[in-house]
């Protein structure tokens, strides 16, 4: 495809300014992002045992719920029936403090006597999704880091369309190229374009869904006041399309149920709930505001055979068993919601279960090198070459920006192991493991910035590397110390998706130390102009 | 005309003042503040019109949050091709007139 110079040539400029802000920031949201597929197993695999993990009988789940209301009617506003136990979280009632830094659980002794227990909730897979949302920007404030984000998003899909420009004119000839050899420069732009072409829909798609999920609120009010003029609420509050629910059909006709203080049976929403959607299986059901005039419950599950948004989930009266929302109900979405569901689940991969979980996973680290290569792009071209008198002085702005490459690549994904890992190392000898878990990363991952710079790119990327190493394989490391050796108060969770993490961890080590090794390779035999080569005389 | 005589004719042709190369990258900032404000503005304006007839007394169940998630592809798509106007001026004109232009007869059209 033929396209004029000075239309590429804006391109290139485009494509390289918006790939140089925001390809660090878009490393770190793909890499966290990849983790977050699996948050919920990296939070089993740390979160400390409970004493207590019988599950709630779910016969008699309404009952607890209203003893535990009449001793704690605080609890009232959120309340949590967990209907399927992880290792982070056994099958029972719980609420949380205000602040969230406190969890308590509710059940039934043996005796038939209500028992409330007290704990940290390790806050692992939030944690993970926050560092994804925000790529850590703006520490301590999630909202200032994802409106951050949404900018970095703008960037990176002009830098996709922009990036496909510059692409086309070459596309048929270079598309299957992959030229290893003295040209460097020739050889990582082969993978970067390869790279991008294939995963452009899904980085299409990830890029504009993130511009939606930052800026909607702003979006909606703009809208409110130039298209809605102010009746935007009328369109929020809609009901849902009805939905009969089969326990209440019998009685239809009859007199409106009246809303009782007496809660429907949880057991009796469930079977309505199977019979108007059998593929779906319920999580946890989310109890709100029980004390007020509008008071519901939503029951979220998912069905591997539906696009869900986030996951699925049905909205219903919890004290007349009436369904209030049930258009994210497998089965029960239609017109607009369908697409809302569509655009969700290309997002979050909630659909067609752990195959597709696996395929983001892969295609987000391949993302998250999508932009390394593009800075080791830059860095190629603008390296000062040998001459005949011995290796240049390397330009600052090559310095800096390598330095910087390999401290907040390498600086992330060590410290996001190393803040795993430490959630069992602190256990017991820390007020807040959560608040642990956040100081852990940003120790490690300012450090390794600040190493970086302090060694060199060269060094340090080997050093850094063999620290992603050592800190991504203390995972394994300290589920097998929590095996053999239990008396040092370590331990292992048994569960699969804790065996998992094990595993997965393991083999991300292997890579790494991989990388390790060639990266010292490159080091000794590489080009000595590079800035990968160890330091010159 | 056989082939050399076309040949002779192309090389007589080619030290013909040549066009000015217009440098597209000249008022990149003014072109990105222009894609960037206009854009989100036309987008806006596209999903008042999506909305229609549905601005008020809607009736259709979750059209207005795909009038809201249309907005940032429009918007991207605006910012990124506002790079091939001549100018930054010219950028500004003709975005800003779309805008002004497609919101005057959004407010027409609205109930």
């Amino acid at each position: 495809m033929k396209i004029r110079k000075e239309v590429l040539d804006i391109y290139k400029a485009v494509h390289t300014w918006t790939g140089i802000v925001a390809g660090l920031a878009l490393f770190i949201a793909f890499y966290a992002g990849a983790l977050t597929v699996f948050k919920h197993d990296l939070a089993a695999w740390v979160a400390a045992p409970v004493q207590d993990t019988r599950p709630v009988d779910l016969h008699d789940a309404d009952r607890l719920m209203e003893e535990t209301l009449r001793a704690r009617p605080d609890a009232a506003e959120d309340l949590t029936l967990t209907l399927r136990a992880t290792d982070a979280q056994p099958a029972q009632l719980s609420w949380q403090s205000p602040d969230g830094a406190r969890q308590y659980l509710a059940n039934f002794d043996a005796s038939g006597q209500l028992v409330i227990n007290e704990r940290e909730p390790t806050a692992v897979a939030d944690l993970i999704d926050n560092l994804h949302r925000t790529a850590g920007f703006v520490p301590g404030s999630v909202e200032a880091g994802i409106l951050v984000i949404g900018f970095i998003a703008m960037m990176y899909g002009l830098a996709l369309v922009s990036g496909l420009i510059i692409l086309l004119p070459s596309l048929v000839k270079d598309l299957f190229a992959l030229r290893p050899g003295k040209n460097l420069k020739l050889m990582w732009k082969d993978a970067h374009n390869a790279l991008g072409f294939f995963s452009l829909p899904f980085h299409l798609v990830i890029a504009l869904t993130t511009v939606v999920f930052a800026f909607h609120d702003q979006i909606y009010d703009t809208q409110d006041v130039f298209i809605y003029e102010g009746a935007m609420m009328d369109q929020w509050t809609m009901p849902a399309p009805r939905v009969q629910v089969p326990s209440l059909a019998a009685k239809a006709g009859g007199p409106p149920a009246a809303q009782g203080t007496q809660l429907v049976p949880p057991a009796l929403m469930l079977a309505d709930l199977r019979e108007l959607s059998p593929g779906f299986e319920p999580h946890y059901m989310d109890y709100h505001d029980l004390d007020s005039e509008r008071p519901s419950v939503r029951i979220h599950g998912v069905d591997p055979n539906y696009m869900m948004r986030y996951d699925a989930f049905a909205i219903m009266h919890p004290y007349t068993g009436e369904m209030i929302n049930a258009s994210y109900l497998p089965g029960y979405t239609d017109g607009w919601t369908s697409w809302l569901t569509v655009f969700f689940a290309l997002h979050f991969a909630t659909f067609g279960g752990a195959a597709v979980q696996w395929i983001y996973f892969l295609l987000a680290i391949a993302g998250a090198f999508l932009f390394y290569s593009g800075n080791l792009l830059w860095i190629e071209s603008r390296r000062r070459r040998a001459q005949d008198k011995g290796l240049p002085e390397q330009k600052t702005s090559v310095r800096v920006m390598s330095a910087l490459t390999v401290g907040v690549c390498l600086g992330c994904i060590a410290g996001v192991s190393a803040s795993l890992v430490a959630g069992k190392w602190l256990h017991g000898n820390v007020a807040s493991l959560n608040t642990w878990h956040v100081i852990v990363y940003y120790a490690v991952f300012f450090l390794s910035i600040a190493w970086a710079f302090l060694r060199g790119a060269s060094r340090g990327a080997v050093e850094l590397l063999w620290l992603c190493v050592a800190a991504t394989a203390a995972i394994p490391l300290t589920s097998l110390i929590g095996w053999l050796a239990p008396a040092t108060g370590l331990w292992a969770n048994p569960s699969s998706a804790a065996r998992g993490v094990d595993v997965g961890a393991l083999a991300g080590a292997a890579c790494l130390a991989w990388m390790a090794l060639a990266t010292r390779r490159r080091q000794k035999h590489g080009q000595p102009d590079s800035v990968w080569a160890l330091a010159r005389a | 005309m056989n082939a050399t005589q076309n040949n002779e004719a192309r090389k007589t042709a080619r030290p013909a003042p040549a066009k000015p190369r217009t440098d597209l990258g000249k008022g990149w900032l003014g072109k990105t503040l222009a894609g960037t404000f206009c854009g989100l503005a036309i987008a806006l304006i596209a999903s008042g019109f999506f909305m229609l007839p549905d601005t008020k007394y809607n009736t259709v169940f979750d059209k207005y949050q795909i009038a809201m998630w249309m907005v940032p592809p429009i918007w991207l798509a605006v910012l990124s091709f506002c790079y091939l106007f001549r100018d930054a001026l010219r950028a500004w004109l003709w975005l800003g007139g779309a805008s002004v232009a497609g919101f005057a007869l959004f407010k027409v059209l609205a109930p």
